[in-house]
């Protein structure tokens, strides 16, 4: 069987003019990309607006992309930047901080879990835990929020989300540290444990990394 | 191991991004020791309790139309088989610029950045090619072979330089002269020369001859002597044509005394600009483009590469150009030739490069700077990219602005961005790419005043 193309080679296809390259890319990165948008802004509408925004930018910079760099990086650093834009547009909309955690924060949430698919006993589990998980995200500090979304659900390995998010690795992976003690506490306090979360020792197999 | 090496390395760990051997040790390590032990389970708790945020969500139905809308229109405009370099280049460079497409369809590629311009503009300059390769260059391509390395297609160049003349504007590409005269001191240009004689690949090649150009126009009625002997016929449509030339050569009189003496000096410089220069000479002489003078002017001014100004500034900025050349002689043309030759250099091919401001370099710097979040920077080198390149590359100029204003817009910086649209929609008028991008940029930023998002 072919080796699967990589996205650099793609992206270099469709620099040569071939659009069906791009379809698949797009079909590679779509639900990572648009999930990246959704844990990060809690709200369905804007995951959806930001993650096309993001593929448009990547259409429209594509010819000038350098071929040694690599794509994923590019997408969520576009991705990341838009949050950030985002975040900055929301505190200039209602000068509340984005981590506020009360209030309307909780609707798009409830959308979110009417989302999940029917399944196995483990996967209505999940379904059920993710807003609660979701809004523990979103308490989070932007920075730290960013770096554990880029790293848990994109897959970019700590060094590319140092370059992506212009600090250095140990300050990435302190954000992390502090993510996931700030995660573990929020649940604690609602109730629900490791166990609880994951009823399984190992990740359920309807669990796909953001990267293979 | 001692746990303070360990605990930094418990994130690696637990995320597999350490090398085996690595993680090898750190695990004998928190085996045996109780901190690191405990500190390695609350990692994993935490990971376990966050295990549903991994899980997927797929976008709406609807949600990849618009993109792969855009993604074959962009792809068509790289790939509906009109020429890429020349055509953006200045739409001008006839039998060159099909010869060149016909070499290499994709030399833009792998050149990098150079994007097509706008379509009208294709269509313009193919027609315009057709027509005046048809009325008299036939003689001229059908001496072309069609060859697929670099090295052979800068040989086939030189032949059909020397056949015509240059009749084309001269004003605004003073300019530019002066602005890379600017940026590459002459003893630098011309080692540079030395490394890299003969053959950039198609791409470059049409860069350089570009460049060139901008000295050679100043050579124009030298030519139209060549000419005159070597297509009589020819010449007489030429007469008309040249004459709109002297206006220009009579604002930069220094560059026009001196180009001839540097073109004999710098023989490949010369020769490469002569390529084009000639065929855009036929243009004039063939007897269709009498009825498509609207489509010759656009060509005029995109081959012009810069707005009107540019004549009064020329002669302005040729003196600039001799006192940043003092040698005298090659200057005219060495400061030319360096940013043609540097970028297979270096630039996107990743080897060093000397000269603090060469475009390619900048536009590297600057997309460094922009991956790395320090958009005020990357703005700034854009900007400045974009002011280099403004004379001979205006389509790479627009979207080095266009890329000016996304950065400024991610950075925050809404005014300046705003300010740097209204100069990118000034400076390049009709570059529809770079005005959609430096729109959208700014389209998610003004929102907030504004509230009207889609959906």
């Amino acid at each position: 069987m072919e080796r699967e193309k990589t996205d650099e080679e793609l992206l270099a296809e469709f620099q040569q003019g071939d659009a069906g390259a791009f379809e698949r890319l797009l079909r590679r990165h779509r639900s990572p990309l648009y999930t990246f948008f959704v844990r990060m802004m809690g709200d369905r509408a804007r995951a959806e607006d930001l993650a096309q925004e993001t593929f448009l930018r990547i259409v429209r910079g594509s010819a000038a992309w350098e071929h040694r760099a690599r794509f994923q990086t590019w997408l969520y650093t576009i991705a990341r930047n838009l949050c950030v834009d985002a975040a900055r547009r929301e505190r200039f909309r209602r000068a509340e901080s984005l981590d506020a955690q009360d209030g309307e924060e909780g609707a798009p949430l409830v959308d979110a879990v009417a989302s999940g698919g029917a399944g196995p006993d483990r996967e209505a589990h999940s379904v059920r835990l993710r807003p609660i998980l979701q809004r523990a995200l979103l308490a989070l500090p932007a920075e730290q929020r960013e770096v554990f979304v880029l790293r848990e659900q994109a897959g970019l390995p700590f060094k590319e989300i140092a370059e992506l998010v212009g600090a250095n690795e140990n300050t990435v992976k302190s954000r992390m540290r502090y993510a996931l003690s700030g995660l573990r506490k929020a649940l604690a306090e609602v109730g629900v444990t490791a166990e609880d979360a994951e009823p399984e020792p190992e990740p359920p197999p309807g669990v796909r990394l953001g990267r293979a | 191991m001692n746990c303070v090496e360990s605990q930094d390395l418990l994130l690696d760990l637990a995320y597999g991004e350490l090398p085996p051997a690595r993680a090898v040790e750190v695990e004998a390590h928190v085996l045996g020791c109780a901190t690191c032990r405990a500190e390695m389970a609350q990692l994993e708790d935490a990971r376990k309790a966050a295990a549903p945020l991994r899980e997927l969500e797929e976008p709406p139905a609807g949600f990849d139309e618009p993109i792969l809308r855009a993604a074959r229109a962009e792809a068509g405009l790289q790939a509906d088989g009109t020429p890429g370099p020349v055509v953006e280049v200045s739409a001008t460079v006839k039998p060159l610029g099909l010869q060149a497409a016909r070499l290499d369809p994709h030399a833009r590629m792998r050149g990098g950045t150079a994007r097509p311009g706008p379509r009208w503009g294709q269509r313009a300059a193919v027609f315009g090619s057709i027509a005046a390769a048809a009325g008299l260059a036939v003689v001229v391509t059908s001496s072309l072979r069609p060859k697929h390395t670099a090295q052979q297609m800068a040989e086939e160049v030189a032949p059909i330089q020397v056949r015509a003349p240059a009749t084309v504007p001269i004003s605004g590409d003073d300019g530019s002269l002066a602005k890379y005269a600017k940026a590459v001191s002459p003893e630098e240009s011309s080692t540079k020369r030395a490394r890299e004689p003969v053959a950039p690949p198609p791409a470059r090649a049409v860069d350089a001859a570009k460049q060139k150009m901008a000295d050679a126009p100043a050579r124009a009625k030298d030519r139209t002597a060549l000419s005159e002997q070597q297509a009589p016929a020819a010449a007489q449509k030429t007469a008309p044509v040249a004459q709109q030339a002297p206006a220009a050569v009579r604002k930069a009189p220094a560059v026009a005394q001196k180009a001839p003496a540097a073109a004999q000096k710098a023989p490949i410089a010369a020769r490469e600009a002569d390529g084009l220069i000639p065929l855009s000479g036929e243009r004039f002489r063939s007897p269709e483009q009498a009825t498509e003078r609207p489509a010759r002017e656009g060509l005029v001014r995109e081959y012009r590469q810069g707005p009107r100004p540019d004549a009064e500034r020329s002669s302005e900025e040729s003196k600039v150009t001799e006192a940043a050349s003092p040698g005298a002689g090659t200057p005219q043309v060495a400061p030319l030739s360096a940013p043609a030759a540097a970028p297979p250099v270096g630039g996107r091919f990743g080897g060093a490069q000397p000269g603090p401001a060469n475009p390619d370099q900048l536009e590297e710097q600057a997309s460094a700077a922009r991956r790395g979040g320090d958009y005020a920077r990357a703005a700034a080198l854009y900007r400045e990219a974009s002011a280099m390149r403004r004379e001979l590359e205006p389509a790479r100029a627009a979207w080095d602005m266009a890329h000016a204003v996304e950065c400024l817009a991610a950075g925050g910086q809404v005014d300046q961005a705003v300010a740097a649209r209204r100069e990118l929609l000034r400076a390049f008028p009709g570059h529809s790419g770079p005005k959609a991008a430096a729109d959208s940029a700014l389209r998610s930023v003004r929102l907030p005043a504004d509230e009207e998002k889609p959906r």
